[in-house]
């Protein structure tokens, strides 16, 4: 554990509020930004991210040490997130109006991304936006399951080791090289899907949401 | 395609893991593959992509409220840890009262005693025993109890001339034992004690279904005048019961009434031809899906990761967990429940006789129908805040194809937004591992015995908001193709929502199995054709 952290938090569990409020005013933009990568809008992300913080605040007498506490901390953030997108994709499914007859499981992701794409509002993200390229990526990886868009930020946004991810997410490190792996492929199956549409469907028409593609190379 | 190549080998490759020798021959080997050297490059740009995206600075409105909070928390002077060890002390001072008020009760009810000794022996019937043994309902109780069907005395005391307590006696005489009735522990309109099991799954056809422990002889038989032998009697699974929680009381009245409709509804089926286990027994029993392939892509959708998951966002409030969590060892916060699934898991396999019960009855209820069967099946609730209600319930079986499974039904429901329900089956594997797979989305990229792509099976779940309902209705109406075996309404069945789907599920397949806990209008339908689950459409 980093020294510096292991003296904040040996501080907050003695009930020092001044190094817990230090504590989490160090780990805010990396909390936030995770949850941005995560559900790709900004207000839901400061806000899982407020929750996140005030989940730690209530149970930072429950932090053993046994990780470390921005692991912890970004655990906490990952279930939020998680959870918020899941419930998001709930209410997705509860729309009529987007669903097609006859259009199995399939469907439901695309209206996932295409609710996605409406959630998204002007802000700060726009300006990178002009990146055509950085810009893709953050469409395929909106368009990936949770636990595939989940190790794939952790690993690259936070640059988590396996070790981390592993407590992140609760999998062994094994499990997290399989997973990140086959989150790689679907990725790089969501970004041929996307350039795909751009170049040759004009219409705008779905492509495959799956990332099932992606293991075809 | 990718198969073929070695995962790990492009991983290590792309993540920089290779040892030097590993890496000049995967070079070796991209230098002879192009598919493989596009894919990997493709990759790394990618990768280099995602870790060139731009931090963001987060609005100061994040720590605005977090400061607030801290604030307050100092101001307070109570730690975090603090402020729940308060909580749980108040809970503890609640179970002392308790205890009190049961010291009281057997003081009153010692005086009875005598008085009854000394007037009419008729009176004994209307006591009720109750035991210390593992009730989860029996929150301070310090030892075997004998309590009066009223926590009020003055009130129970005044029922003991009462003729009409003779008559609840003897009703559930009928389901137990001879003048023996179980106590509650929470006051409840003054009805008569085994009424209240209902409200908690336990009581079914006017029976009350608990384990009963022991008998434990009494002191002199009844025809010699003495006491009455004590069977003691534990419910189970009735954590629920005491949770101080208004909220969650009124909740689990009515799925209480709404399991009660579950569970006689499928008592009058043969567990085979109904629930979700059949679903169960596709996914899991065909070769395709007991493949390499398959199990591979359990371990991407499944194990602990989504397991903590669903339950974890169902336990929001805290505080009420922890609170809980001090005197009912069933109730776990967060990633505490994976393993109280694992432990349920574990004992659910040593009980074949549960097992059994359960594959009888707990299919397709909820958690309260489970629960009847036997008490094994944990239920949980965490009252939640803003008006809003917020419940996980889970329950044990076995597949038809003698799968184990696990199946979880979390329940967010705010009347302030829209109620929401997350439907989650866990599947036990071979490695004893929960493998969880939410209901429609997470199934699309399953493979299928067919290896078309999509699924077989199509479980539809669909809340749909009231404003919704005559394009449902117009939806189901114009479904033609296939057969509906059955459809799961999680709604209340008291409602005109769930009239007008009934309505509509009748046009469509008359005298349909329609199994409705209780939220918010929502349907899930199963469609076979010529015996074998079709994906016919999507809502």
């Amino acid at each position: 554990m980093d020294v510096s952290e292991q003296e904040l938090v040996s501080r907050v569990t003695q009930g020092d509020r001044a190094a817990l409020g230090e504590l989490l005013e160090r780990y805010q933009g990396r909390v936030f930004n995770i949850a941005l990568r995560m559900v790709h809008h900004r207000e839901d992300a400061a806000e899982l991210t407020q929750d996140a913080m005030l989940k730690v605040i209530e149970h930072i007498g429950e932090f053993h040490g046994r990780s470390k506490l921005s692991t912890w901390m970004i655990r906490i953030a990952m279930n939020l997130c998680i959870s918020h997108l899941r419930k998001r994709r709930l209410r997705l499914t509860t729309s009529l109006d987007q669903g097609r007859p006859g259009g199995g499981n399939g469907d439901q992701s695309v209206a996932l991304r295409d609710m996605i794409a409406d959630d998204r509002e002007p802000g700060p993200l726009d300006r990178v936006q002009r990146d055509e390229g950085l810009a893709m990526l953050r469409e395929a990886i909106a368009q990936l399951p949770e636990d595939h868009r989940a190790i794939l930020v952790l690993r690259d946004i936070d640059e988590m080791d396996y070790r981390e991810i592993g407590e992140v997410l609760g999998l062994a490190t094994g499990t997290v090289k399989s997973r990140l792996f086959r989150a790689r492929l679907a990725l790089r199956g969501q970004v041929q899907s996307l350039t795909q549409r751009d170049d040759n469907v004009p219409d705008g028409s779905a492509p495959n949401a799956t990332g099932k593609g992606a293991a075809d190379g | 395609m990718v198969d073929r190549w070695d995962e790990r080998q492009c991983l290590g490759y792309l993540e920089g893991d290779l040892t030097p020798d590993e890496m000049a021959r995967f070079e070796q080997r991209m230098s002879l593959d192009r598919k493989l050297r596009e894919l990997i490059k493709a990759m790394q740009a990618d990768r280099a992509g995602l870790r060139a995206l731009p931090d963001e600075q987060p609005p100061t409105s994040v720590m605005d409220a977090v400061n607030g909070r801290l604030e307050r928390v100092m101001l307070l002077e109570d730690s975090p840890s603090e402020l729940a060890e308060a909580a749980t002390a108040r809970r503890v001072h609640r179970g002392r009262l308790l205890a009190y008020a049961g010291l009281a009760a057997m003081v009153l009810l010692s005086t009875g005693l005598i008085i009854y000794t000394l007037t009419d022996g008729r009176l004994q019937e209307q006591l009720v025993m109750t035991s210390e043994q593992d009730s989860p309902a029996d929150e301070g109780a310090a030892g075997p109890m004998l309590a009066l069907k009223d926590s009020e005395p003055e009130r129970a005391l005044s029922k003991l001339s009462m003729p009409q307590s003779r008559d609840r006696a003897s009703r559930f005489e009928d389901g137990v034992s001879d003048g023996i009735a179980i106590a509650k522990k929470k006051e409840a309109d003054g009805d008569a004690i085994g009424e209240s099991a209902p409200t908690v799954g336990a009581r079914v056809d006017g029976r009350v279904d608990g384990h009963v422990d022991a008998i434990q002889p009494g002191g002199a038989p009844a025809s010699s005048g003495g006491s009455k032998p004590r069977v003691v009697i534990r419910q189970g699974a009735l954590a629920l019961a005491d949770t101080d929680d208004a909220t969650y009381e009124a909740g689990l009245e009515q799925r209480g009434q709404a399991g009660a409709d579950s569970k006689n509804r499928l008592a009058e089926k043969p567990a085979s031809s109904v629930l979700e286990s059949s679903v169960e027994l596709e996914l899991f029993s065909s070769d395709a899906q007991r493949s390499p392939a398959f199990k591979q892509n359990n371990e991407r959708l499944g194990d602990g990761l989504d397991a903590t998951l669903a339950l974890g966002e169902n336990v929001g409030h805290k505080s009420d967990a922890r609170e809980l969590k001090g005197t009912h060892p069933e109730v776990r916060e967060g990633e505490d429940q994976e393993e109280l699934l694992q432990e349920h898991l574990t004992a659910w396999r040593r009980n074949d006789a549960l097992r059994r019960r359960l594959e009888a009855a707990a299919w397709g209820g909820d958690s309260v129908a489970a629960a009847g069967a036997g008490g094994y099946v944990s239920g949980r609730s965490l009252g939640g805040s803003d008006g809003g209600f917020a419940s996980l319930d889970t329950a044990a079986g076995m597949t038809a194809d003698g799968v184990p499974a696990v199946r979880v039904v979390a329940y967010c429901t705010n009347p302030q937004t829209n109620r929401q329900s997350l439907l989650a089956w866990m599947r036990i594997d071979d490695g004893n591992r929960i493998d969880n797979r939410l209901a429609a989305p997470a199934m699309a990229n399953e493979p299928t015995a067919a290896g078309s792509g999509q699924p077989q099976i199509v479980r539809l779940d669909v809340v749909v908001p009231a404003s919704q309902l005559p394009v449902l209705m117009d939806r189901l109406n114009s479904l033609s193709s296939g057969v509906l075996d059955w459809a799961y309404v999680p709604t209340s069945p008291h409602g005109p929502q769930w009239i007008a789907v009934m309505q509509a599920l009748d046009v469509l397949s008359p005298g349909l199995p329609v199994y409705s806990p209780d939220v918010d209008l929502a349907l899930t339908v199963i469609f076979h054709e010529a015996g074998e689950p079709v994906s016919v459409a999507s809502f």
